[in-house]
């Protein structure tokens, strides 16, 4: 009963701390895409609708703004077109982009696979088959393709739901666009070194002076600065990230009482064997450190059955999981989880030690004989 | 030798105080079986706990030889390297075999020599546990579990063993078989305080007193004859 309620503890403390992750790769992975200092868009679009025909000219832009001081990272997109499909469980209008996988700093932790994507590879999002691809997203066997422009390309990669017009496009790199540009496949002119939208990093103190440079020397440009975005991203995620704070001291509390229930009950039905050791004249330290070892042992026992059960769970229902929550949830790396394992199995310890250390307080205030005396005639 | 002359009351709550022992004076000599006989309730397992350094007495002390047990701490070194206490539930651990429960309090204080295992084994042979001895305690009847506290009682080879009710509840023959191994080791030259009521007990005693609302009054110095089927004090136990 013991163990199973430390394992219950320490499972729901593992997956909490798992959440917890998940929900701050989240987090992040908003504030990256949405964290672009800046993005430069052709003049007559909206950065928050999809992306139209106006273009900007690549060869002559993309340079310009590398070249400015205080450019970190300049990620260029490019739209090539939107295909209407209704296949295999899957229907609508899927936008596809071009991107540079070397340069991306927006859709990269996204993905639910770290692997690079290469030409000729596609990444999807959850709405544009991505939800599917996800029961089998560590599966090398199976191999998924998809037909566009009469090219046929592997899906290598999924995007974890982001709750935007990301989740029904599909994601091609700049070098298979250029590729097919050259060849003429697409149904609409696009000029080779054509690019829709470039997301920049800058440093924080000259991100308006370079929006004013590109909008100086590029007038058809519109550029939207991302800090407002991102305080109103994070002013969005702090009470979440404080609810589930709060929800995982909630739960620590409550298996904390868990466990003070559970020990003041194993105890008191131990009470005349403890009661017994005092009246031998065995030392007080003695007989404590007997119960405490067994406390130690019952809760090792247990924390490690809960961590592996809640480990097991959710290893194996990942892909469920991803396509329930919605969140980029993302297993811990196998130091982490050692760490994050060890962790719990502190905690749940700490809990048990001090569940049980506060009964035997007060049991040891009793005199031995009453303890074993109580209720005999 | 251990001299008490000891009253004993228990506060129940703010307005009530129960005496237990309301008058006692005994010496209990070296190398004697003494038995405190009584009805329930009359206060001799409160004597025996004050006797054997379990709690203090509201008034009056024990002494031992001749002197005073000051602090819980000197009280908890008497009670494990003199004293032995066999009790009427022996409150062995549950997870452990007979052996082991044998062994419990030495093996919280040290670790356990093969001597020391192997006179646990001797002690359960001689309760006549022989085949218990890998046994877990509910895999036992209560006699067998009780022989089992008595044999942790005499692990330590106390020079003492104080007995609260070794034989309650059990049938005459078992009963017998408890004091039977009581007189053993009184016969190796230790002193045995038991209180009971099963007349049995007084057939082995050298001391007999007896134990009335909380009143103790000696009866006899007599000769230790467990065989004594016509014995007169006896008869008179509770």
């Amino acid at each position: 009963m013991l163990m199973a309620g430390t394992a219950l503890t320490a499972f729901i403390l593992f997956s909490s701390v798992y959440f917890l992750n998940s929900i701050e790769k989240s987090v992040q992975t908003t504030e990256g895409r949405v964290g672009a200092d800046l993005i430069v868009t052709h003049s007559k679009e909206d950065v928050n609708e999809p992306y139209g025909r106006h273009v900007l000219p690549g060869d002559e832009l993309l340079p310009f703004v590398e070249g400015l001081e205080g450019v970190e990272v300049v990620a260029p997109e490019l739209y090539l077109s939107t295909v209407s499909t209704i296949c295999c469980g899957t229907e609508g209008d899927f936008p596809i982009v071009a991107f540079d996988p070397s340069r991306d700093f927006t859709l990269s932790s996204f993905m639910v696979k770290s692997d690079p994507l290469e030409d000729g590879e596609v990444v999807i999002g959850t709405k544009a088959g991505g939800d599917r691809f996800l029961f089998h997203v560590e599966d090398e066997v199976i191999q998924e393709k998809v037909k566009l422009f009469y090219k046929l390309f592997a899906v290598k990669n999924v995007l974890f739901p982001t709750g935007t017009k990301v989740d029904e496009t599909i994601y091609m790199t700049l070098g298979s666009a250029h590729e097919m540009i050259k060849n003429k496949v697409l149904d609409v002119h696009i000029q080779e070194d054509a690019i829709s939208a470039i997301f920049v990093k800058a440093e924080a103190d000259r991100v308006t002076e370079i929006g004013r440079a590109i909008t100086r020397r590029f007038p058809e440009t519109n550029v939207h600065y991302g800090s407002g975005v991102k305080k109103e991203v994070a002013s969005y995620v702090r009470p979440l990230r404080n609810v589930v704070y709060a929800l995982i001291g909630l739960v620590v509390v409550t298996n904390m009482l868990q466990s003070i229930t559970l020990y003041s009950a194993m105890l008191t039905e131990r009470k005349k064997e403890i009661g017994m050791y005092r009246v031998m004249g065995i030392p007080t330290g003695k007989s404590v450190q007997l119960i405490l070892y067994e406390v130690i042992v019952v809760t090792g026992a247990g924390s490690v059955i809960g961590i592996c059960a809640s480990l097991g769970l959710l290893y194996d229902h990942q892909t469920l999981l991803y396509a329930w929550s919605e969140l980029p949830l993302v297993l811990p790396k196998k130091t982490d989880l050692f760490f994050q394992g060890g962790i719990t199995m502190a905690v749940t310890m700490l809990i048990s030690l001090f569940g049980s250390g506060l009964c035997l307080r007060s049991l040891y205030k009793q005199k031995p004989y009453r303890m074993v005396r109580e209720g005999e005639s | 030798m251990i001299r008490a002359n000891v009253k004993k009351t228990y506060r129940l709550d703010r307005h009530h105080v129960v005496t237990a022992v309301k008058r006692a004076d005994m010496v209990v000599r070296e190398q004697t079986f003494t038995v405190i006989t009584g009805p329930s309730g009359s206060g001799k397992s409160t004597l025996l706990a004050v006797l054997g350094l379990l709690e203090e007495p509201t008034e009056g002390k024990v002494l031992l030889n001749g002197n005073e047990v000051q602090t819980e701490k000197e009280r908890a070194r008497v009670r494990l390297h003199t004293f032995g206490f066999v009790h009427q539930y022996p409150r062995l651990h549950p997870t452990l075999s007979a052996l082991d429960n044998v062994l419990l309090p030495l093996a919280l204080m040290k670790n356990v020599t093969t001597e020391e295992v192997e006179r646990g084994r001797a002690l359960l042979e001689e309760v006549g546990l022989k085949e218990r001895i890998d046994h877990l305690p509910f895999q036992m009847s209560g006699g067998e579990q009780r022989r089992v506290g008595l044999a942790r009682g005499l692990m330590l080879d106390p020079a003492v063993l104080f007995a609260d009710e070794p034989t309650a509840s059990l049938d005459p023959e078992n009963s017998l078989l408890i004091f039977s191994h009581l007189h053993k080791w009184f016969l190796r030259g230790k002193t045995v305080v038991v209180a009971t009521h099963d007349p049995i007990g007084v057939r082995f005693a050298t001391d007999v007193y007896d134990m009335r609302e909380g009143i103790l009054t000696k009866k006899s110095i007599r000769k230790s004859d467990p065989d004594d089927d016509e014995c007169k004090d006896c008869a008179s136990a509770y």
